[in-house]
């Protein structure tokens, strides 16, 4: 029996158009590709996102090491410690203050990227409506797209957070003169909470482009092209 | 079973705010186009061709009037149902060919049924194969010349396996030897029952058609058209003129 090689390289191209025959095509594909075509743009907003993500990671777990930390102080505590637990009062303050800016500003990539999305692909948008994709599957395709750059960044952030927390916890650099550091602990809730204000962020940023998309007429833009 | 006409334009108007003016696009157009007819629609830019085409293809709603297509009214189906009747019955075909950059041939052509359960793919691939372009099918259209751009395009519009075709200015952007193909090619989907209306400005493309319509002003002037039952296409202007006739004979 002849053997034939399964590297698409090595295969003439009659060969190849035929492999091709193999090839699914729907959705993720076309999605795929599109997050492809405009790498450049997905690296730029997924990276936003990976650093917005980091800094969430970090400052939950900078909170939850406040938390185990006077956990372990039990009792009547000291004058000393009194002035410790205002410090962690007001450490915890910024700690929810950088977290929510850090979810505003992942609100703006995300609408960012979408609006540009949107605005830059209308005539191919309007091409999917014209030839009978209903508004709402086209509006998947995009929502699709910018789900592939928040979820990739919260991934990537997320990981790269749960990387550096042990180094931090053992590096623990000091802040105050008297030897006091910030204590780093995990918690993995971190990563279902960095999940749910990561979608958060997603669908408050996704509903303005969305909203575009919907005002666009495509017939307008057919006219335009 | 409907015995109308296959296409029905009755009354059609359809004004367009450019700005502080108003353009009227259609001006109670009436047209009649029997099944698989394939009809040339002349006129100057600005005359109503594509608000025409865009009206019988289900991207438009007229502000008033109705478009009957094989005895369904789709002038008040709603953007959903209007979706879901370009993609089970319409093939569209653009000047500047619409493909999506990012996708193969084969991939572009798949594009309508991507969605569903069980894409035609097989079909596709004969598509392709039928328009020439078999050895083309895993090119990307920045990779592919204008005519074979245009050939996915048409490929695409017939996934679907569609009753009508609308080509709005299908030969405007490819050279005058690869317009002839084109045009050979609407003549086979013809030959094979499928309806086409192809807005030109070439007057070969329009000389190739079954039937042509001329269109000024958002009136239909002139109607030259025979069918191959033999049924003759009144313009507005005729039907007036014959209206006349009658009232003084």
């Amino acid at each position: 029996m002849e053997k034939r090689s399964t590297s698409l390289r090595s295969i003439s191209r009659k060969e190849r158009a035929s492999a091709n025959r193999n090839v699914r095509f729907g959705p993720i594909t076309y999605i795929s590709r599109d997050v492809w075509r405009n790498r450049s743009r997905t690296i730029m907003s997924l990276s936003s996102i990976a650093a917005l993500s980091f800094l969430f990671v970090l400052f939950m777990s900078m909170d939850q090491g406040f938390s185990d930390f006077f956990e372990d102080d039990i009792g009547v505590p000291s004058d000393e410690q009194k002035e410790l637990y205002e410090v962690k009062g007001v450490m915890e303050n910024w700690v929810y203050l950088i977290s929510a800016l850090c979810m505003a500003l992942m609100v703006l990539v995300v609408a960012n990227t979408g609006i540009i999305t949107v605005l830059e692909r209308k005539q191919e948008l309007a091409t999917l409506r014209a030839i009978g994709i209903s508004l709402p599957k086209v509006a998947t395709l995009v929502a699709g797209s910018l789900s592939i750059i928040l979820y990739g960044g919260i991934l990537i952030g997320t990981l790269l957070g749960m990387a550096c927390i042990p180094i931090l916890d053992r590096v623990n650099v000091s802040l105050f003169s008297d030897g006091i550091g910030f204590p780093f602990s995990f918690d993995p809730s971190t990563i279902v909470l960095s999940l749910l204000i990561g979608t958060g962020a997603g669908l408050l940023g996704s509903s303005l482009p969305l909203f575009i998309l919907t005002q666009s007429s495509p017939l307008e833009v057919l006219r335009d092209g | 079973m409907d015995d109308g006409p296959f296409i029905k334009v009755d009354s059609v108007t359809k004004r367009y705010n450019m700005g502080h003016s108003t353009v009227n696009a259609l001006n109670g157009m009436d047209l009649e186009i029997e099944e698989g007819e394939m009809v040339a629609i002349m006129g100057p830019s600005g005359s109503g061709k594509t608000t025409l085409l865009n009206m019988i293809g289900g991207l438009d709603s007229p502000d008033s009037g109705t478009i009957h297509i094989k005895g369904m009214e789709i002038s008040s189906l709603n953007e959903g149902q209007r979706a879901q009747f370009r993609k089970n019955n319409v093939g569209f075909i653009f000047q500047f060919f619409n493909l999506i950059p990012s996708l193969t041939a084969l991939e572009n052509v798949l594009v309508p049924v991507m969605f569903d359960k069980d894409p035609p793919f097989e079909r596709g691939v004969q598509l392709l194969e039928r328009m020439g372009l078999k050895d083309r099918m895993g090119h990307i259209p920045g990779k592919l010349s204008g005519g074979e751009r245009q050939r996915v395009a048409i490929a695409r519009a017939l996934i679907n396996d569609p009753m009508l075709i609308l080509a709005d200015e299908p030969t405007g952007n490819i050279d005058s030897e690869t317009a002839r193909e084109i045009v050979s090619l609407f003549k086979e989907l013809n030959d094979e029952g499928k309806t086409m209306l192809l807005a030109t400005h070439d007057r070969i493309v329009a000389g190739r058609a079954r039937s042509m319509i001329k269109v000024r002003d958002g009136h239909v002037v002139k109607g030259k058209a025979h069918s191959r039952s033999g049924m003759v296409h009144l313009s507005d202007e005729e039907k007036v003129k014959k209206k006349k006739r009658v009232v003084k004979g």
